[in-house]
């Protein structure tokens, strides 16, 4: 499987808490990525079209009374799961070899 | 009469949003419409800057969305193929026309009755091979690969 876009792994993660609306996601991967990388609305419905059509990603029902009814909620699916998985283990795997060349990410200890 | 009274920006945003595909538009073009409005209030209340660097970055996203929209739609790639076809024919159509007329020693080509066959072909072919390319773009299976 070809690695995933960042617009692709950040809103995934922020699914994997529960079912969110867009706005919600869009907050989420904003607070991930800080100022290095700027999402706005289009990005994270283009890129919730796309895990829907994959079939990683579903709407929900509103997970309780007192929710925003204009909003839209979307979860992750056991799919999408899987692949998030995938992800975070190859990237895992990619930052072994930078440790292995002493290449250390910022702010890291030791 | 009904008076819009949101901000200038929120209705061009809404008015920009029209331009995504039909598909698009309809699925999320309320939810984005609505974040506009949320994030544009969180930006008002950090000052005036905040709301233009809001507005430029909301602006660019945009901008991004509605090429990569488009793009997903396979329309400008069914439209550039169409137009590449047609002209290869055109001009094949055209080279055939000079070959026959020099094979059968004319010496000036009745340009009316060759204009209309060439803008015939043309408009022809252009419909064919823009329900041909869309037929085939639509057919295939979408990639499920990389997203």
């Amino acid at each position: 499987m070809a690695p995933l876009t960042p617009a692709v792994v950040h809103v995934l993660l922020a699914l994997a808490g529960g079912a969110r609306h867009g706005y919600a996601i869009l907050k989420d991967v904003q607070g991930h990525l800080g100022s290095r990388l700027r999402v706005g609305p289009g990005t994270i419905y283009g890129t919730l079209q796309r895990l829907m059509e994959a079939g990683w990603v579903e709407e929900a029902g509103p997970p309780g009374a007192d929710v925003d009814q204009r909003r839209r909620y979307y979860r992750m699916t056991r799919d999408g799961r899987e692949a998030l998985r995938l992800e975070v283990d190859r990237l895992g795997e990619v930052l072994d070899v930078a440790r292995a060349h002493r290449i250390q990410p910022r702010g890291a200890k030791g | 009469m009904i008076v819009d009274r949101r901000p200038l920006d929120a209705r061009l945003y809404r008015a920009a949003l029209r331009l995504c595909p039909g598909e698009f538009r309809r699925d999320h073009g309320d939810e984005m419409a609505c974040d506009f409005d949320e994030a544009r209030r969180e930006a008002a209340a950090s000052g005036g800057r905040a709301l233009w660097v809001f507005r430029l970055l909301v602006g660019a996203d945009l901008a991004r969305t509605l090429v990569v929209q488009w793009l997903r739609t396979g329309l400008p790639v069914i439209g550039g193929a169409a137009l590449l076809c047609t002209l290869l024919l055109a001009s094949a159509v055209a080279s055939a026309a000079r070959f026959v007329s020099a094979r059968m020693r004319i010496e000036r080509l009745p340009s009316d009755a060759v204009g209309v066959v060439l803008l015939s072909v043309v408009a022809v072919m252009v419909i064919v091979a823009t329900i041909v390319f869309n037929h085939w773009v639509h057919a295939r299976p979408r990639r499920t690969g990389r997203r």
